[in-house]
């Protein structure tokens, strides 16, 4: 009866929790082939969505690379930094 | 210098002693020691606003980066130890590197580590990067924004060989 009660709760949970983005941020010095090889290394993206949050990086100072949970997130944070690229873990207005 | 790519490992063809010696610059000119925003850049924050995850960071995942990029640098240094000597019919001599594939990330992380800890300490800006080869050599700074010039091809055609 209580695992019943505690499962309720957790989807519950989930299904109202804010997703966690990896934000990755502008610099000058990072190429831009580097980087959008980087996104398709860590993300599996193809060439051209790889190429389109390259470019929103470069012009608009950062993209959202990808959202979802907390652990999975600061995973993606940690693989972005090992690649030099500079990337943030922030939660979903 | 010429960049091919054979079976098992990438080759750096023709090398002069000049090209040589900037290469053997990269360990050296990774190294962030004396500079804050150097190291700052390398060991940047994940997040905007530092929190809990900020110190968690850095007590945990900062000392495995350290050791990936340390790592990386060793790969690199090992690797140009090995260079060969090659002495043209025509004269003079030439230098050949071979790279494993499978140092490739890690010529590539140490490459861009070099980059970045470079233009942090000559605090280079999108102008200065973008504007092509300084034209004649009369300062350190100069020679910083050749050295990052040559490094840049170098991670460029890796990143070709990778895809």
């Amino acid at each position: 009866m209580s695992k019943t009660v505690i499962e309720k709760e957790t989807k519950q949970e989930t299904a109202t929790a804010k997703p966690w983005n990896v934000v990755v941020h502008n610099d000058p010095v990072n190429l831009m082939g580097y980087v959008t090889m980087v996104f398709q290394k860590i993300f599996g993206f193809d060439r051209k969505r790889a190429e389109r949050h390259m470019m929103e990086v470069h012009q608009k100072g950062h993209s959202i690379v990808w959202s979802g949970d907390r652990e999975r997130a600061e995973f993606y944070v940690q693989q972005l930094h090992g690649y030099l690229l500079l990337a943030t873990l922030e939660k979903s207005e | 210098m010429f960049i091919s790519r054979l079976k098992d490992h990438l080759v750096i063809d023709r090398l002069d002693i000049f090209s040589l010696e900037i290469l053997r610059l990269i360990p050296v000119s990774a190294n962030p020691e004396g500079s804050r925003e150097a190291e700052e850049r390398l060991f940047s924050s994940p997040e905007t606003v530092e929190g809990k995850f900020t110190e968690d960071w850095e007590a945990y995942v900062e000392p495995e980066l350290r050791h990936l990029f340390q790592s990386a640098l060793e790969t690199v240094e090992s690797g140009i130890k090995s260079v060969e000597e090659i002495i043209p019919e025509e004269g003079g001599i030439e230098y050949r590197l071979r790279i494993p594939w499978n140092h490739l990330e890690a010529w590539m992380n140490a490459v861009n580590q070099a980059r970045l800890v470079i233009a942090a300490k000559h605090r280079f800006n999108s102008a200065d990067l973008e504007g092509g080869l300084p034209e004649s050599i009369e300062s350190p700074r100069d020679m910083a924004l050749l050295q990052i010039h040559l490094y840049d091809f170098l991670l460029l055609s890796f990143v070709q060989e990778m895809e």
